[in-house]
């Protein structure tokens, strides 16, 4: 799917992280010193923050939200669009989008949706509040995005444990001059690559299903627990991503080395660096802030822009978003960041 | 390509201590410095040496480092 859409800008983004931290050498005893230096070496990944046992990911949400609505100044009445992107919803159901526009006090007249993607969540977030307000449906449209992965990794899979992590973020986006370009991909033959097998009605959760197993290198799962085969990803991301974003930019008439920044999902340090050599781009363009904060799922491209960059000023016109993981699902956005409003994460 | 220039790529992947000892023979399982995040580096490495990238299946299949050879001879 390739497009161009009209009439919109993303006016602000917030994040917020947990308070508590994952060393990864904290995870010496448990795993092996050889083992752990071994994975912090080629991840990059050094420490994630973990969400608390009673909070989900739309708590974590709300409170970038909370900021974002307060710093901003913008008035609850006028959102009229909410779309909340996570894999760690509150419930089976309702949608948990329709439970946070209660708690954020939002008005009834505000459209509700929830959208079950993980890595590339944030490009599907995007994309649908800007349909909405480029089709004149809404003016303001809220994208809170985060997962907490803690909660699906089992603590003996330290192919998990040393890479996801936890965090929430709100976008705002809204009705203005700017257009986006979008290029957004999916291969469902992959599914069984980035999975949590067993808890939907596919396969409901019964006395086998949480039965601790270990694999080969010495991970232990249940298939209640999310399972990712890093070789199969690995390989799919360094040959389709790369080859999105170049396609994005023919739709946008971008040339490459005129795009200020490639907001790249933070995977891992090793595969955004990867990533950022098959575009043939400068290493400063493609940031990566994953050795602090791990695998955030669809939360790490705004937890990204809220890190990296200041409140306003920024020399942004030209910015590449890109989201790819579970589905497969991989996608990218063009747009213009240089009115965006970024707020410190809070906790960093 | 000859099995000489693909060894070389692989023993850069996975460190080895004794790149010259590589034969086509050799199980590449049964090596110390073989893992899941060798294998990843070995992935990464052909693809920037070699211009071509490694499927899952293609190493799950293969048992030596000569199987590799002959698919990274078919690319």
């Amino acid at each position: 799917m390739k497009t161009i859409l009209e009439g919109i800008r993303i006016q602000s983004i917030s994040s917020w992280l947990p308070e508590t931290i994952l060393d990864m050498k904290s995870l010496i005893p448990f795993f092996g010193e050889k083992e752990v230096n071994e994975i912090i070496k080629t991840t990059g990944i050094e420490c994630v923050r973990i969400l608390d046992e009673n909070m989900t990911s739309s708590d974590m949400c709300q409170k970038a939200c909370e900021n974002l609505i307060e710093k901003e100044g913008i008035e609850r009445k006028d959102i009229d669009g909410l779309v909340f992107v996570s894999q760690t919803p509150d419930y089976i159901l309702p949608s948990t989008s329709t439970c946070l526009q209660d708690r954020l006090g939002l008005s009834k007249d505000t459209v509700c949706l929830d959208i079950r993607y993980g890595c590339s969540g944030y490009i599907y977030g995007i994309f649908q509040a800007a349909l909405w307000i480029s089709s004149g449906a809404c003016k303001n449209v809220l994208v809170l995005s985060g997962d907490a992965n803690s909660k699906l990794i089992n603590s003996n899979d330290k192919s998990l444990k040393m890479v996801m992590g936890d965090a929430g973020t709100a976008s705002l986006i809204t009705k203005d001059e700017g257009k986006m370009s979008f290029h957004i991909q999916s291969d469902g033959s992959g599914a069984d690559k980035l999975i949590v097998p067993a808890g939907g009605f596919r396969m409901p959760k019964n006395e086998d299903t949480c039965v601790l197993k270990w694999d080969e290198d010495n991970n232990g799962r249940t298939l209640e627990d999310m399972y990712m085969n890093g070789m199969a990803i690995f390989s799919f991301a360094i040959t389709k991503v790369h080859k999105n974003i170049l396609e994005l930019l023919d739709i946008a008439g971008w040339n490459k080395n005129d795009v200020d920044l490639f907001a790249l999902h933070q995977a891992n340090k090793f595969m955004v660096d990867f990533i950022g050599r098959k575009l043939k781009v400068s290493s400063e363009k493609v940031p990566v802030n994953a050795n602090k904060y791990g695998n955030t799922g669809p939360a790490t491209i705004p937890l990204l822009l809220s890190d990296i960059c200041s409140y306003d000023n920024n020399n942004l016109n030209k910015v590449v978003m890109t989201g790819f993981g579970v589905g497969l699902s991989w996608g990218s956005i063009a747009c213009d960041l240089s009115q965006t409003h970024f707020y410190e994460p809070i906790n960093k | 390509m000859e099995f000489k220039e693909f060894a070389k790529t692989f023993a850069e992947a996975l460190d080895l201590d004794n790149p010259r000892e590589l034969k086509e023979s050799t199980k590449f399982r049964e090596l110390d410095e073989w893992s899941s995040l060798s294998a990843l580096n070995l992935i990464a490495t052909i693809d920037e040496q070699l211009g071509f990238t490694f499927e899952e299946q293609d190493i799950k299949n293969s048992e030596t480092v000569g199987d590799l050879f002959i698919i990274s001879s078919k690319h």
